[in-house]
């Protein structure tokens, strides 16, 4: 389980990106991290995995310190290095358990081409494919879904619940909630830099029902403010 | 536009010299000014003038082949030669009112060509997968060169042939091979890489630099190998002479890593390290100013330290 208390991180002493939050991440779960742009998903990612130093609060995974050496890390962005392939890519990961070619068929990436060549959803494929291939108890996966087709999008959903029953513990973000709650044990809303709300499956119906009243009720009156007709 | 253009120009360099620092710039400064003492220098003297100014023409196509903004410019210029022209023009004043203080007016022809067909070249080579059979033989962990030698593959070979050949009739060959070698391998630095590709290795900090190290050194060595040998084989009188030019060569390569990660700045190119990785290429050009780049790698090391601990620090 991962416990966080009492987190804190600012980019600038005026402004604190997380305020004081606290949360706990049962293993063997997908919990959803979901919010509006800016609320500080990322910024909550980035530090879990250890980019970011918080100002105060603290991280365990079991109660012991967390450390990189648990987590494989999808980031939102995906960059490679140039005149690379995505073969030679995926050879940094170190795991010869790890079987590219079979995995490559639910992929289907065209592995011995360079990665510039790759369209953003194959970039965001191979990326997949390393934090796949770490094969770390804890998988941190910042908007896995951009950019992905249909079909992946789905074929991802289906590695993440059987990655699930290892007993691995999944975090997933998204701006988009019907990706989450189709896939997720749990989603925690972030505003703010706090988690104001946490939904269980049973009723993830319900407050999606209530989310998207209230942001189209907050909306009504501007949309129309614009005057746009027939 | 090609005002704004230009005007962007001057602050993308504004911004450039701001990453470097003031004490860095004024001594890039006087480095330069130095170098262009020399070339004015050789302007004066016949033929040299003639490999100065072909020298610098061919700088302006390589500058302008490799330049990425070619499309960019095309979606929001007409004339784009507008803006390549303007470019290379102010970038040559100097070269150009030497050679008028001189009177080289063919030479001042030849400078003037080249900027001229460069700024009709519309396209930028695109770096293909063809030579993957070589590309093979270097270790996956060394994607820096696996991304560079397929980029310059073309003139890696070209120097590699041109030493071989060059080192029937004089001795100087090979080592002017090594020499150009090591300044092309000395770009494979020059990018910073995500920070996903330090984390899966899984090493601290000291680690990883060494690791840096030792694999650019090994991969050069591999690479230059045979013109060693070769050398040797021609001129055993002269043996140590690679082996004295590596040696300079490796205290550069040691300088560029730890440059590059004082500086590292995640999926970015790294404009300070690129700017300062002209001292260490300066200094295997001028050998007296080898003990400064010694001095800046001791510096740049503990810089490194600091920089790439938060990515590192749960490997120490």
């Amino acid at each position: 389980m991962i416990s966080i208390n009492s987190l804190t991180v600012s980019y600038t002493k005026k402004r604190k990106v997380i305020n004081d939050l606290s949360l706990a991440l049962e293993g063997g779960n997908i919990h959803g991290i979901v919010g509006l742009n800016g609320a500080g998903k990322t910024t909550l990612l980035r530090t879990l995995y250890g980019l970011l130093k918080p100002d105060s609060g603290t991280i365990t995974l079991s109660g012991n310190s967390i450390s990189k050496k648990q987590i494989g890390y999808l980031p939102t962005e995906n960059f490679f290095y140039s005149n690379i392939t995505g073969s030679e890519y995926l050879n940094l990961f170190r795991n010869r358990a790890f079987e590219i070619e079979k995995w490559n068929k639910l992929f289907g990436l065209p592995l011995e081409e360079l990665i510039d060549n790759y369209s953003s959803g194959m970039k965001k494929k191979l990326a997949l494919l390393g934090v796949l291939k770490l094969d770390k108890p804890v998988m941190i996966l910042d908007e896995p879904f951009n950019g992905l087709d249909i079909e992946t999008g789905r074929i991802l959903r289906s590695v993440l619940l059987q990655l699930k029953k290892t007993g691995k513990l999944i975090i997933v973000t998204s701006h988009i909630l019907e990706t989450l709650t189709n896939l997720c044990d749990c989603i925690h809303h972030i505003e703010n830099g706090i988690i104001d709300i946490t939904i269980q499956k049973p009723e993830f119906e319900a407050y999606e029902k209530q989310l998207f009243a209230k942001i189209e009720n907050q909306s009504e009156k501007l949309i129309s403010d614009l005057g746009i007709s027939n | 536009m090609v005002n704004g253009i230009l005007k962007i120009r001057a602050k993308q360099l504004v911004r450039q010299l701001e990453g470097i620092g003031i004490f860095r710039f004024l001594f890039l400064l006087g480095l330069s000014a130095f170098l262009f003492y020399i070339i004015f220098m050789q302007l004066g003297q016949s033929p040299n003038h003639y490999y100065i100014s072909a020298g610098y023409g061919l700088l302006i196509l390589s500058i302008h082949l490799q330049r990425s903004d070619k499309q960019f410019l095309k979606i929001i210029i007409t004339h784009t030669q507008k803006v390549y022209y303007s470019e290379y023009l102010v970038l040559s004043i100097p070269l150009i009112l030497s050679i008028v203080y001189y009177k080289l007016w063919i030479d001042l022809l030849l400078i003037f060509l080249m900027i001229l067909i460069a700024g009709f070249i519309n396209f930028t080579p695109r770096v293909t997968n063809k030579h993957n059979r070589f590309i093979r033989l270097i270790p996956d962990d060394s994607y820096e060169w696996k991304s560079g030698v397929r980029k310059s593959f073309v003139g890696i070979i070209f120097i590699l042939i041109a030493g071989v050949g060059g080192n029937f009739f004089f001795e100087a060959a090979i080592p002017i091979a090594i020499l150009v070698l090591s300044l092309i391998v000395i770009n494979f630095y020059q990018t910073g890489e995500s920070e996903i590709f330090l984390i899966i290795k899984e090493t601290g900090v000291n680690q990883f630099l060494k690791g840096k190290i030792i694999e650019f050194i090994i991969q050069f060595t591999m690479l230059v190998t045979p013109l060693v040998l070769l050398f040797i084989l021609f001129y055993p009188e002269y043996w140590f002479i690679p082996f004295v030019e590596l040696l300079m060569i490796y205290f550069v390569f040691i300088y560029v890593v730890l440059l590059k990660y004082a500086f590292y700045i995640p999926n970015e190119k790294l404009i300070a390290s690129q700017t300062l990785s002209a001292i260490g290429a300066l200094s295997l050009l001028l050998p007296f100013m080898l003990p400064v780049t010694w001095l800046l790698s001791v510096r740049f090391y503990y810089k490194s330290l600091s920089n790439l601990k938060p990515y590192l620090y749960d490997f120490d």
